[in-house]
């Protein structure tokens, strides 16, 4: 599943088109949803953003979950250009100093480039920031990193502004217009995002855990042998990536040497 | 894979490490590369929450300053030196290759590659070292390449060379250089000093295709090996780790006997020998980061910290594979860890 985390409603109502993604009342804030793409709207700053993301990755049943902030973020005048679309390596939380580092795996068509979050708008900072600034990025990288592993993370921004507007004048901005410029790149970046998902499928399916969970209730394995049947399933499922598991041999009357014995035989089979 | 970003197709460069020449040399070989400053490798190297065998689709480069120390006492797992003087130091942290059974992918949260640039400071401390050896009548020796293969990075960074014209000099100090490259014609036009040696990991080529697909083919590298041999370097042979998979005494036989008809053994300094072992945390962690390779699924038993088959089976081999050795070669030294 991808996940977009976005600011201003502006910035959501371009994605929310183009992905049909549908508003899911079950949650007491803005969540829109399509088969494997979501979409949160955080709101701005970063008073929001632990509870939201929290609140819907613990609400979903999936777990491979990648998370996209999507959004608008000013920019330097000489190293930036308004309109365009920028990925990130490198993220700096002004008020702790704390720095995050994306993990940028995948291909993509983007300029990369670095990005301070800052707690206020900045209207005069052109010369204080070498790259760009917003105000959720770095609270994003910090709750996201915490539930999911850091490749499944990233950062794309559109620059807005040069640092020399207030607040009133950004969201007077054609954000969405900026956000649909670049949505080809996007979605052709989601689109490569997305495989790298795969890399991380377990080696055991759900049919494979089933196996063991039955094996480990149907003998009564202890919690080393239920450890040991996992790594032998492992072992097996990597040998013989489509065979079945052995059948269990049904036994009436399963006694402490019985089990072993069963055990034994079964572990025995997923090793040859 | 088309999908991921190339190689290096980042560099991280610690900021105090920016004007030392190896770096100037590494980010002038990457010109392509997008260059992120930091202030600390271990901003990058040490996070939270990566996935090594991920990151080793696109391992990016971070150039950073060693602090001390310099060396470290050698791990338990290497074959004995016959010196207690025994450090290893650490140039570069982690690996071009890849290789399914190595110990860098439980060792480091990171499957990206850290070079220090300030080598002059890793000289220094060995040159301190010098002055102060527990046995100053046995040599040091200093495995230079333990959590790497530095050879394999030398078309990139001049490392290995640079160690080598460091140490030509200085007596009563070996360095070995391990390496599964087939790059020797890297430093085949410097003189071989008598205290570097050489060393190939070998494996029979059903070993190299499954378990070390990322590192050059097996007849490469011994095409190596044996220009070093024929330029007069003191070159060791590893056949380390031997695995124990289905028939592997056939195979490792019929690759030794194979081996010494393409090589001069009697030209060998030796050969080091033993079986699959690693950290018992180490192993621990690559089961739990769901690694792909059968190694991690077989039986072994743990002894003193360290998993490895059990004694019985890996003295059958190694007693196996010696014996065979010295049909071939009676007087061959053979180093084992046991």
């Amino acid at each position: 599943m991808q996940c977009i985390l976005t600011a201003l409603k502006a910035e959501s109502q371009p994605l929310i088109d183009h992905f049909k993604l549908i508003r899911d009342s079950t949650y007491p804030f803005p969540v829109f949803r399509n088969g494997s793409i979501s979409l949160i709207a955080l709101g701005v700053g970063k008073k929001n953003i632990h509870h939201r993301i929290t609140t819907f990755y613990n609400s979903v049943q999936e777990n491979n979950i990648q998370f996209i902030n999507i959004g608008i973020a000013g920019g330097n005048p000489t190293s930036t250009k308004i309109g365009e679309c920028y990925f990130l390596h490198e993220i700096k939380d002004e008020m702790s100093g704390a720095l995050y580092y994306p993990d940028i795996l995948v291909k993509h068509s983007l300029e990369e480039i670095s990005l301070v979050t800052v707690e206020n708008v900045v209207s005069n900072g052109e010369s204080r920031y070498r790259g760009l600034v917003d105000m959720e990025a770095s609270e994003i990288f910090n709750v996201c990193s915490s539930i999911v592993p850091l490749q499944r993370l990233a950062f794309i921004k559109i620059v807005s502004d040069h640092m020399d507007l207030k607040f009133e004048e950004i969201i007077a901005l054609p954000i969405s217009t900026l956000i649909l410029n670049h949505l080809a790149s996007i979605e052709l970046f989601f689109i490569r995002f997305n495989r790298l998902l795969k890399e991380e499928t377990p080696i055991l399916s759900e049919t494979d855990l089933e196996w063991i969970h039955n094996t480990i209730q149907e003998l009564a394995l202890t919690e080393t042998q239920s450890l040991q049947l996992t790594h032998c399933a492992k072992g097996f499922r990597i040998r013989l990536e489509r065979r079945e598991f052995p059948e269990i041999e049904k036994i009436s009357t399963l006694n402490k040497s019985t089990q072993k014995i069963l055990f034994r035989k079964i572990c025995e089979k997923l090793s040859t | 894979m088309k999908n991921f970003q190339p190689n290096f197709s980042h560099i991280y460069i610690e900021r105090n490490a920016m004007d030392y020449p190896l770096a100037q040399i590494a980010l002038s070989k990457f010109p392509k590369a997008k260059f992120v400053e930091i202030e600390h490798y271990k901003d990058i190297f040490n996070r939270p929450k990566q996935h090594f065998q991920i990151q080793k689709s696109s391992m990016k480069l971070i150039l950073a300053k060693k602090t001390a120390p310099f060396l470290y006492p050698a791990s338990e797992m290497i074959q004995e030196y016959e010196t207690p003087n025994v450090f290893y130091t650490t140039p570069i942290l982690n690996c071009l290759y890849n290789c399914d059974y190595c110990f860098l992918q439980g060792m480091y949260p990171s499957g990206n590659l850290v070079i220090f640039v300030n080598e002059n400071d890793f000289f220094k401390s060995i040159q301190e070292k010098l002055k102060n050896l527990e046995n100053p009548l046995k040599p040091l020796v200093i495995p230079i390449s333990y959590n790497t293969d530095l050879m394999a990075m030398e078309n990139i960074i001049p490392i290995t060379s640079n160690w080598i014209k460091f140490v030509r000099e200085l007596d009563n100090l070996k360095i070995e250089i391990r390496t599964k490259s087939a790059l020797f014609s890297s430093i085949e036009n410097i003189s071989p000093p008598k205290n570097v040696i050489l060393s190939w990991t070998l494996s029979p080529l059903e070993i190299c295709e499954k378990y070390e697909r990322t590192a050059p083919p097996v007849h490469r590298r011994i095409n190596s090996m044996k220009s070093a041999i024929e330029k007069g370097w003191l070159v060791r042979l590893c056949i380390d780790p031997v695995l124990l998979i289905d028939r592997w005494e056939d195979k490792y036989n019929r690759f030794i006997t194979d081996l010494f008809r393409e090589i001069d053994g009697k030209k060998l300094v030796d050969i080091t020998l033993g079986v699959f072992r690693m950290n018992k945390d180490y192993f621990n962690r690559i089961r739990k980061r769901e690694s792909r390779s059968d190694i991690y699924y077989d039986n072994y038993i743990i002894e003193n910290g360290t998993v490895t088959p059990p004694i019985e089976l890996r003295t059958h081999a190694m007693e196996t594979l010696k014996k065979h050795i010295l049909t071939i070669h009676p007087k061959m030294r053979i180093l084992i860890w046991e």
